[in-house]
């Protein structure tokens, strides 16, 4: 039986954690076997990440009893705190890499291979490589056209980009608002807020669909259209998928809310998700400042 | 105009780390709130400086 002793909590045995494991040990283990076309493979990395999304269900549903159950001390808010802290720092590190592969790949690597970076070797490199390569970004022409076919254009500003990113600064908006409503003890405002973050998040998904399927249609612009391709599609799919999880958190904050499990002084569960939420829109405001602007 | 959009980056960054530092403290709740407003707040104002720059032809779509 789960208790609370002082600062300190004790919980219950659980089989939650060995559950997680068995799961990520079948979906990397899947994954492995689909990377050497095992028939088995995909099947294995399915069951396996449907092992960790019960497990995380199962964890969740756990702590969100003990919550309502008035176990966790301020030692123990605390200590949630910090985890979604470090879960953070994690998620920026992720990101970070990504946008710093973008900004190494158009500072020196286009500019070594078109010999306009400021180093006589480079230009050497350029010279003996590639000699007609013109590295203008987004590249529309790759060094090598036969290896990689290059898009016929670049993907459109205007249009499903700038839409998006109204949707999700609205969508900012609305839980920013739905977040007042819980601060003032109004149900209503917070319910209805956070419906409207989800709506708008759902709808970002559904426009990114829709604009991946142009990409691979309209502009030839593939994951194999050269290194534009690449960092298009790694930077826009991994925000997506940021998107998906914060939608799927968004959408428990909308239930737990229905519920009344929040209150002015204990929400924390929210706090983590609008945080995150803040966090992801800032991502595509960055993403839609250096991948279609800059 | 690039350098005042940097800057603008640069504040909504500043804002969502003063909330991150708000979500860690237990008492910090109406902080943490008050820092997101601020941040969504750069952020429409980002947005809405983009479109009036392009407007202006002040900037330009993969203008660099």
């Amino acid at each position: 039986m789960s208790q609370s002793y002082g600062n300190y909590y004790l919980p219950e045995p659980s089989h939650w954690p060995i559950v997680g494991s068995l799961g990520l040990f079948c979906t990397l283990l899947g994954a492995i076997n689909w990377l050497h076309d095992q028939v088995l493979g995909p099947y294995l990395f399915g069951v396996g990440l449907l092992i960790i999304f019960i497990m995380m269900y199962g964890w969740f549903r756990v702590v969100v009893k003990e919550n309502l159950a008035g176990l966790y001390s301020r030692h123990v808010d605390h200590s949630f705190r910090w985890g979604m802290v470090w879960f953070i720092f994690s998620e920026v590190c992720f990101f970070g890499a990504f946008f710093g592969a973008l900004y190494y790949l158009r500072t020196y690597g286009v500019t070594w291979l078109d010999g306009t970076y400021p180093d006589s070797s480079a230009h050497l490199t350029h010279l003996m490589l590639w000699p007609d390569f013109k590295g203008l970004w987004p590249l529309i022409n790759n060094p090598d056209n036969s290896q990689f076919m290059p898009p016929k254009d670049v993907m459109d500003t205007w249009g499903i980009p700038a839409l998006n990113t109204l949707i999700l600064l609205t969508s900012g908006a609305t839980l920013t608002w739905a977040h007042w409503g819980l601060q003032k003890n109004s149900r209503w405002q917070l319910v209805v807020g956070l419906f409207l973050t989800v709506a708008l998040g759902a709808t970002f998904l559904g426009f990114q669909a829709y604009e991946y399927g142009s990409a691979y249609a309209h502009h030839g612009l593939t994951l194999n259209s050269g290194i534009y391709g690449t960092t298009f599609f790694m930077l826009t799919g991994f925000h997506g998928l940021h998107v998906t999880i914060g939608t799927i958190m968004l959408i428990v904050m909308l239930i737990r809310s229905i519920k009344g499990h929040f209150s002015t002084h204990n929400h924390f569960a929210f706090e983590a998700t609008a945080w995150y939420w803040h966090f992801v829109d800032v991502v595509w405001l960055i993403l839609f400042i250096f991948v279609y602007w800059l | 105009m690039k350098i005042v959009i940097l800057i603008i980056v640069l504040l909504i960054l500043a804002s969502l780390g003063s909330a991150l530092f708000y979500l860690a403290r237990s008492n910090g709740s109406h902080n943490l709130v008050k820092s997101l407003t601020v941040r969504i707040a750069l952020s429409i104002g980002l947005f809405i400086l983009l479109i009036a720059a392009f407007y202006f032809g002040l900037i330009t779509p993969h203008g660099l």
